[in-house]
């Protein structure tokens, strides 16, 4: 009994912690719309701000924790309205994924920017002071505590809901936006109110969090995914629910600590204890009574997908693998191993364009799947076996299959975080299930066997890839072929299909669409392009191990996948190289001695992310098309390709660096499109642009808003006839 | 606006694409001193007692002199394996500093290799060449480039490093007979592979047990009531079932086996209620101290307390001290003598030496357990090289260290096998009690260590194997020039 | 005996009664006519009709073969179309690949051999929309739009057609032309559910007229009688016609 109780009382003061998180989290949701992923970074910073005024500055704790709370949280959280989120609102839902998942890693660089990682910080300790004891079980200062800033937080929220105006607003944009404009609210006002009190809700749970988790930014921005359940139990939207969410996933992992996890059990030992709250979100995204297909009617976005030609196709697929040949001599192997590691990311990112691109269907476990595709590849790819690869891409599919199968009515950020848990899941269970006896046979099954995998390299028909030069020609060549089927793809009626999935579901049911199958096969699809990256990636390293394929390792190649475009395959190679080389250039000459440089880098992806909410078509779109007057001049062309042969010649033969290769070549890339745009020009004076033909999407980024504007927005979202 | 936008993306793009491009400068070394190798700024001579030199004469500790000019009469040529000129050998040291998640991640590795360089240097280098140290940043993720760099550029050996994924590099190392000696090794591929020394070996089929025993000792009753708690990654827990296996043979009975994130655990109650309801009195913890510093407050608040937690070396660090009063009754095992406190630290020389070094040629560089350990693999790399005299090759030094029976790095630490390559009987306990780090008294035969026999068992179990050379030639004649 | 068939249809939406008890019958190659003010739940009993809501109570018959539980897109491939009132269509693609996802769909479950590219020009070419097969669809003006709803459905060679206020959005000219494709539609054997606000419309084309009202049908018959009818009169039509 006596531990029965103590258990309870962790339990609380965890599901107290829990339901201030998630509440933050709720209160977002409902009245932006905004599922911010980025709320656990935001109580990370908030901790990190306490720790700074209560222990490096030596403020007393009540002024610490008042000027976290009340001041710099919500003043944090209604800047990020204005300057971020205010812009969204006429996004898709991956548009507002990205950005807040982008936030999330900026805010882990700034924090380790502004508070150096390696300071120690083990003087910030919990709220201490004399335990009181219900019979002989003792509650904690820190725990009385917590769980009396969840009450408060519950009554203060009821209060601020239902008994002022503002909340009262608050709850009306929730309904419906428009409306409560007409009715004299104020939606922004009210955003912003629901950003700043959510954000002080985040840095409380951050400052509960001080003295029992180090104080270390990556984990604890991600610890926040344990709330997320709460709030799905709570459907996003009542906060009462929430509370009780919280309530039922704190006790539970008190209880199963505390009753389960006593001498290992091969399966169920603590580790499962630690992926129960994202089972729990699993189980409550598929049995939340959300909706069936229903008739919407067309969301007008800002999106365009391209559709690529076949010659452009193969133009894409060539210079790929030609870029990679040519570089290879200019390579050291170690930047070889650089270059070919890549293209293996940037399969990965392929995998989204059908997935994410085309069928508009959010995943988070496209690294995970990966993951998945590099153990197959190690346990059955011996001898570097084609047959390696071939499962890896089979086993994948099916385990993406498996994952679609219950997620079929879920769409957006639902979809979004239930592949996320799922891709938690598997990082904390699955991937560290020690060796264990397969139910019913004789079979041990050691997934990451000892701690890491060896993968042995590709030997086709007897030609071996086993240097790394016949890597990056490898994987170069994988890539540009899969990006040559996902052209193809992009061509096909299966396109076609998913394209219109995307956008309405219900009419392709009536058109006789079987959405299920629809859905399973793209899943599978791409999900076997990501099980053959991943395999490729541990070919490439030779060995692979359970932190490669973490959940938060994979966020970067969605962010940045999407930035660079998700429904295209340049996209995919943009975020591939922007992730390698981002993580590289700090060790580079020039940059090497730049102090700050790492740090930079470490935002830069963030904030990449973060600016996609202005362009949601990406960036590839944007370079391709000040590079397009170039092909048009024959001249211009034949010149810059001359340029380039010749330098390229110059550096081999010479002993001057490839530096002067890629200098040159981008000077002359610039120069030669410029020149050709000018002659271009000349015979045809009405095609520069003049701001009436800025489109619509650029409005507001290329010039600034004008009320003619507002109205135009207003007719193409529709909006007109509510006004 | 536009245009702005374009035009940085293309910056981006120029700068990736450039730092593809080769490198033709060092890129990896911090600038070690290129001091002059002035014969004349050193006049010991070999007759001298070993143990009146110092660090003022290229001694250190017991070692006598291990870094001088060139014998006279010797001229240095240009040697047949790589990174070894008339003037210079190249050495690596690999660590994780450049990871951007916790930028400066193991810095003491670095440091210490700088130190040591440019201390060694200062007195003549290796019998006359210099070291020139290539720090080599695998930022977590990059080991395997920076491994195929050392071996492209040519690094004679690798020392005093380590790196956390580990595993990765192995292969590709073994593919150009590189040796290293490593200052800490953490996956199994990587601690048993070919061509890989630890100054303090830490064999795959072994585990040290005698601060087990002493507890078992010292706390009676305590064996039969023992929890274990780790970290939920295969490292942390490959530890902690070598240590469950060594337990059993010691016919200890353990109780409770849990283990917690490494993203840290919101709350420890739940643990500490259910190893009490377990009746544990002696807990072994495999982990980092952040986490045993905060699983201790908590312990302490709630009124648990055990008769003993024990941890491993990585525990010798001010975050759990940071603990205080918590953290009675909490040991470390360790085979160095305890370096933190200065003063203490005094009483042995080698260790007043090893801070000496630091404060000398490192100032701002950190003292620390893998600092210490990745010095103990620079004087046993040192000590060997010097022995080979002028020419330096692989396979002399791989010789010269290998043969080594009772290695102390000088006095560092407990003397090591390196030629059995077996685990070391000797061991030595800090009581972190009130938060201060102190010699527990484990009935020490050695100096500061309890070397008893049977400090030691052999395991059975399987906690995986290390990478081995390409070529079979190796298997039976061991040397750096049968590896590839 | 009809070609479809409702018969007690129940729909409640918490304590409101959508349809309650509803009888609608299609007679093969007919225009039947749906008519009743706004709410009167007309998009609720299509919906129940081709499968994206479940009826509380009833049956919907197809050919005399009950559909029930049957997923939508089955019933979509025993010949049932429709369009959306709020336009449902696939925004990403052109005219001609709306309306070709729905032929491609239709060819491979249908297994004719049928070239589903001539198809779709020719059915589009039908609803008037020749000139602007290669749009982008989000970029047409709603009258456009609800068109190009209309050719999606044929391109299924659907048996039964369910209209959701294909006039809504046309001028008085394409209106006209509306009601000449269904006639001939229907002439062609192509049985038509109508859902119109366009009463001239609805009395010039339709064979016969349900009027619903609050979730339950008031009148049925032909137009004549429809316009006639007491309770029709005072419920909805009245104001509507003199005003017309």
């Amino acid at each position: 009994m006596t531990e029965f109780l103590s258990y309870t009382i962790a339990g609380l003061s965890l599901a107290a912690i829990l339901a201030v998180g998630a509440s933050g989290l709720v209160l977002i949701y409902t009245t932006t719309g905004i599922f911010n992923f980025s709320q656990g970074a935001i109580g990370m910073l908030g901790a990190f701000a306490y720790w700074q005024l209560r222990y490096d500055w030596e403020w007393p704790a009540p002024i610490a924790v008042a000027v976290v709370l009340f001041v710099l949280a919500p003043l944090f959280g209604a800047f990020l309205e204005v300057a971020i989120f205010r812009g969204l609102q006429h996004t898709t839902e991956t548009v507002k994924l990205v950005v807040s998942v982008s936030l999330l890693f900026s805010m882990i660089g700034i924090a380790n920017w502004i508070w150096n990682p390696n300071v120690d910080r083990s003087n910030a300790k919990k709220f201490l002071g004399p335990n009181i004891y219900v019979g002989d079980v003792p509650i904690t200062r820190h725990e009385l505590i917590t769980v009396l800033v969840a009450v408060i937080v519950a009554i203060g929220l009821r209060i601020l809901l239902y008994r002022t105006r503002a909340g009262i607003a608050m709850r009306a944009a929730v309904d419906d936006r428009p409306l409560a404009a007409l009715h004299g609210a104020r939606p922004d006002r009210s955003s912003m109110l629901a950003w700043a009190i959510g954000c002080s809700l985040a840095a409380a749970s951050g400052i509960l969090f001080v003295g029992t988790i180090d104080l270390a930014s990556g984990p604890m921005a991600l610890l926040i995914v344990n709330a997320y359940a709460a709030a799905m139990i709570g459907r996003l939207r009542s906060l009462p629910f929430t509370f009780l969410g919280a309530l039922v996933l704190g006790l539970s992992q008190g209880y199963l600590q505390g009753y389960l996890v006593v001498k290992n059990n091969q399966y169920f030992d603590s580790t499962f204890v630690a992926a129960v709250p994202v089972i729990v979100l699993f189980v409550v995204l598929l049995v939340l009574p959300s909706a069936r297909l229903r008739a919407t009617g067309i969301a007008r976005t800002r999106e365009i997908i391209p559709m690529p030609t076949r010659r452009g196709a193969l133009i894409f697929a060539g210079v790929v693998v030609a870029g990679a040949a040519l570089a290879m001599p200019l390579l050291t192997r170690a930047n070889t191993v650089t270059a070919a590691k890549l293209f293996g990311v940037g399969i990965i990112a392929l995998s989204l364009v059908p997935l994410i691109g085309l069928a508009g269907q959010v995943s988070l476990a496209q690294w995970s799947l990966a993951g998945v595709g590099a153990v197959t590849a190690a346990h059955l790819g011996a001898g570097g076996t084609p047959m390696g690869l071939v499962w890896a891409v089979v086993f994948s599919a099916a385990v993406g299959a498996l994952i679609a199968l219950p997620t079929l009515r879920l769409q957006g950020i639902y979809l979004a975080l239930a592949t996320a848990a799922f891709a938690v899941f598997l990082e904390r269970w699955v991937f560290r299930l020690r060796p264990f006896d397969l139910p019913f046979t004789d079979v041990k099954i050691a997934i990451f066997g000892t701690g890491s995998l060896s993968v042995a390299r590709l030997n086709f028909l007897g030609f071996r890839f086993d240097t790394e030069d016949r890597q990056l020609i490898l994987l170069a060549t994988t890539f540009a072929l899969v990006s040559l089927f996902v052209n193809w793809l992009r061509r096909s009626s299966f396109a076609r299909r998913l394209l219109a999935m995307k956008d309405s579901p219900a009419a392709c049911a009536t058109i006789g669409m079987n959405l299920t199958s629809t859905k399973l096969m793209v899943f599978a699809l791409s999900a076997g392009i990501a099980g053959l990256g991943g395999a490729l990636i541990g070919g490439l390293q030779r060995t692979t191990n359970q932190q490669n394929w973490d959940f938060a390792s994979g966020l970067p190649v969605f962010m940045l996948g999407t930035v660079g475009g998700i429904a295209r395959v340049g996209g995919a190679l943009f975020a591939g190289i922007s992730i390698v080389a981002l993580s590289a250039m700090p060790g580079w000459p020039l940059l090497r001695n730049i102090s700050w440089f790492g740090n930079l880098t470490a935002v830069t992806p963030g904030f990449m992310g973060v600016g996609l909410g202005r362009n949601p078509n990406g960036a590839v779109t944007d370079i391709r098309e000040a590079f397009d007057p170039l092909p048009r001049s024959r001249v211009m062309l034949a010149t810059f390709l001359s340029i380039l042969g010749g330098l390229y010649g110059l550096v081999v033969v010479t002993d001057l660096g490839a530096w002067w290769l890629i200098i040159g070549g981008v000077l002359a890339l610039m120069v030669c499109t410029q020149v050709s745009q000018s002659l271009q020009r000349m015979p045809l004076e009405e095609t520069i642009e003049t701001p009436a033909e800025i489109p619509l999407e650029w409005v507001g980024i290329d010039r600034p808003f004008t009320l003619e504007d507002l109205h135009a927005i207003d007719e193409q979202l529709g909006l007109a006839e509510v006004r | 606006m536009r245009q702005l936008r374009r035009s940085a993306l293309l910056l981006v793009v120029v700068l990736v694409m450039a730092g593809c491009g080769r490198d033709d400068e060092d890129t990896d070394t911090g600038q070690t001193d290129d001091t002059t190798q002035d014969a004349g700024d050193d006049d010991s001579t070999d007759d001298d007692s070993t143990d009146e030199l110092g660090l003022a004469d290229g001694a250190f500790g017991d070692l006598g002199v291990i870094c001088q000019p060139a014998p006279e009469g010797e001229t240095l040529a240009a040697g047949t394996d790589p990174g070894v000129t008339e003037s210079s050998v190249q050495i690596s040291t690999f660590s994780d500093p450049g990871y951007e998640g916790r930028l400066g991640l193991n810095q003491e590795m670095f440091d210490t290799a700088e130190a040591f360089a440019a201390w060694c240097n200062d007195h003549g280098g290796l019998n006359g060449r210099t070291i020139d140290v290539k720090l080599r940043d695998a930022k977590l993720f990059e080991f395997q480039q920076r491994m195929i760099e050392a071996c492209d550029e040519g690094d004679f050996f690798s020392v005093g490093g380590g790196t956390v994924f580990d595993d990765t590099g192995q292969p590709d190392r073994l593919a150009c007979g590189l040796p290293i000696i490593p200052g800490y090794a953490a996956t199994a591929v990587a601690s048993g592979a070919d061509l890989s020394l630890q100054p303090v070996p830490n064999p795959g089929d072994q585990q040290p047990v005698g601060a087990l025993k002493y507890l078992a000792e010292t706390f009676p009753g305590s064996s039969d009531a023992v929890g274990i708690f780790t970290g939920q990654l295969e490292t942390t827990q490959v530890v902690a079932d070598r240590n469950k296996e060594a337990m059993e043979q010691l016919g200890w009975n353990v109780l409770y086996e849990g283990s917690y994130s490494p993203l840290g655990e919101t709350t420890w109650r739940p643990f500490l209620e259910a190893m009490r309801n377990a009746g544990v009195k002696g807990l072994y913890w495999v982990g980092e101290p952040t986490n045993l510093s905060k699983l201790l407050t908590e312990a302490e608040s709630i009124d648990i307390g055990f008769d003993w937690i024990i941890s491993d070396a990585n525990h010798y660090d001010e975050q759990l001290t940071s603990a205080g009063t918590a953290a009675d009754g909490t040991y470390v095992r360790t085979a160095f003598y305890p370096f933190l406190d200065e003063e203490a630290a005094q009483e042995n020389p080698a260790t007043a030496q090893y801070l000496d070094l630091m404060a000398q040629y490192k100032p701002d560089g950190k003292i620390a357990n893998l600092g210490a350990q990745g010095l103990s693999a620079w004087l046993l790399f040192a000590k060997a090289a010097n022995e080979c005299g002028v020419d330096l090759t692989r396979d002399c030094v791989w010789a010269q260290a290998t043969e080594i029976t009772e290695w102390t790095g000088g006095g560092l630490h407990a003397p090591q096998d390196l030629a059995s390559g077996n685990a070391s009987n000797c061991f030595a306990l800090l009581d972190a009690s009130g938060g201060e780090f102190a010699l527990a008294d484990v009935g020490a035969d050695t100096g500061i260590y309890n070397c008893a026999d049977g400090n030691v068992v052999d395991l059975t179990g399987d906690y995986g194997t290390g990478a081995t050379c390409p070529n079979p030639a190796h298997a039976t004649d061991p040397k750096p020039s049968n590896c590839n | 005996m009809a070609l479809l068939e409702c018969s007690g249809v129940t729909v409640r939406f918490g304590g409101h009664v959508a349809l309650d008890e509803v009888d609608v019958a299609a007679e093969a190659g007919c225009v039947a006519g749906l008519i009743g003010p706004n709410g009167a739940g007309k998009t609720t009993l299509f919906n129940v009709v081709c499968g994206l809501l479940s009826p509380a109570g009833g049956t919907v018959r197809l050919d005399g073969r009950a559909l029930d539980s049957m997923a939508p897109y089955k019933r979509a491939r025993l010949g049932l179309a429709r369009t959306f009132q709020r336009l449902e269509l696939f925004g990403l693609l052109t005219v001609r690949e709306n309306v070709l996802v729905a032929a491609e769909l239709r060819h491979k479950y249908g297994k004719d051999g049928a070239d589903p590219r001539a198809d779709v020009a020719a059915i589009i070419e039908r609803v008037g929309l020749g000139g602007r097969i290669d749009e982008r669809v989000d970029a047409l003006p709603t009258g456009q739009a609800r068109l190009v709803e209309i050719a999606r459905a044929l391109a299924t060679h659907p048996r039964i057609l369910l209209l959701d206020e294909p006039a809504s959005g046309l001028d008085d000219r394409e209106t006209d032309d509306l009601g000449r494709l269904l006639r001939s539609l229907a002439d062609e054997g192509t049985t038509i559910l109508l859902v119109e606000h366009d009463v001239h419309l609805v009395m010039e084309v339709c064979d016969t007229i349900h009027v619903l009202d609050f979730g339950r049908i008031i009148a049925v018959g032909d137009a004549q009688s429809i316009r006639s009818d007491e309770a029709v009169l005072s419920a909805y039509l009245g104001s509507s016609l003199e005003t017309k």
